[in-house]
């Protein structure tokens, strides 16, 4: 599941020597009074290998009124979502999203008496797949049957989990490592904890856009 | 038009990141 482990850290001083001269405002009152402390941001990136891929696929159609486009839409997306259960491809979970008819209007100079020339209708489909080796067969498959635009696609891992606590711990050590040479650099042993703060944790999508005119 | 090969797409991996803030003191003076 796990393929690679990058680790990078990366710890700079926010703040150092935090005792009070005399004449300063008095120190925020979690500061313990005259202790001396460094401050360090550490980060970590755990890789995780992708076991999910995700293609977002439109099909648009156009026609004078609105019920022949949307009736043109029903009979192309019908075939297009055939043709991938037809293929076989196992695991495959299909959700459909973003239905939209829309007018169009004539582009002409005279804004009071716009027409409406055509109309157009957008249906997407999402699918979700487990085998990541197969994308590009179920993208062809889409578009032979005929979607005419291949809007995303994505690969993610199911179970994140583990890489997260990972990246965390790694993260923490690293800082932990940094403010040991900052400490020493200052001529000083490293001390306690007096606190810590878990920031951002997040993951990177791994995305493709693609068009197809 | 028939065709032999289908889309090449590479999955990639997903990358994890976590940031954290720690606040330490200083302990002894080394030498000392």
């Amino acid at each position: 599941m796990k393929t690679t482990l990058t680790i990078t850290t990366l710890a700079t001083i926010l703040a150092a020597c935090a005792t009070p001269a005399t004449s300063s405002p008095p120190p925020p009152p979690q500061e313990a009074v005259g202790e001396s402390w460094i401050q360090i941001s550490g980060a970590a990136a755990v890789t995780v290998a992708a076991d999910r891929a995700m293609v977002s696929f439109t099909m648009k159609t156009r026609a004078s009124d609105a019920s022949e486009a949307a009736g043109q839409n029903a009979d192309a997306m019908t075939a297009v979502l055939d043709a991938m259960r037809a293929a076989g491809f196992n695991s495959l979970e299909i959700e459909t999203f973003g239905y939209a008819l829309n007018p169009e209007y004539s582009t002409t100079n005279n804004q009071r008496t716009r027409e409406i020339i055509a109309y157009t209708v957008h249906n997407n489909v999402r699918t979700t797949i487990e085998d990541v080796d197969v994308v590009g067969r179920l993208v062809d498959t889409a578009i032979e049957s005929g979607a005419n635009r291949v809007a995303q696609i994505s690969f993610f891992a199911a179970d994140t989990e583990d890489a997260r606590r990972e990246a965390l711990a790694m993260a923490v050590q690293g800082a932990r490592e940094e403010g040991e040479v900052i400490a020493s650099s200052l001529g000083y042993e490293l001390g306690a904890l007096s606190k810590s703060m878990a920031g951002r944790i997040g993951s990177h999508l791994s995305s493709i856009p693609m068009f197809r005119p | 038009m028939s065709r032999a090969a289908a889309t090449p797409i590479e999955a990639r991996d997903q990358s994890i990141s976590a940031n954290v803030f720690i606040r330490v003191a200083l302990g002894q003076e080394l030498g000392d």
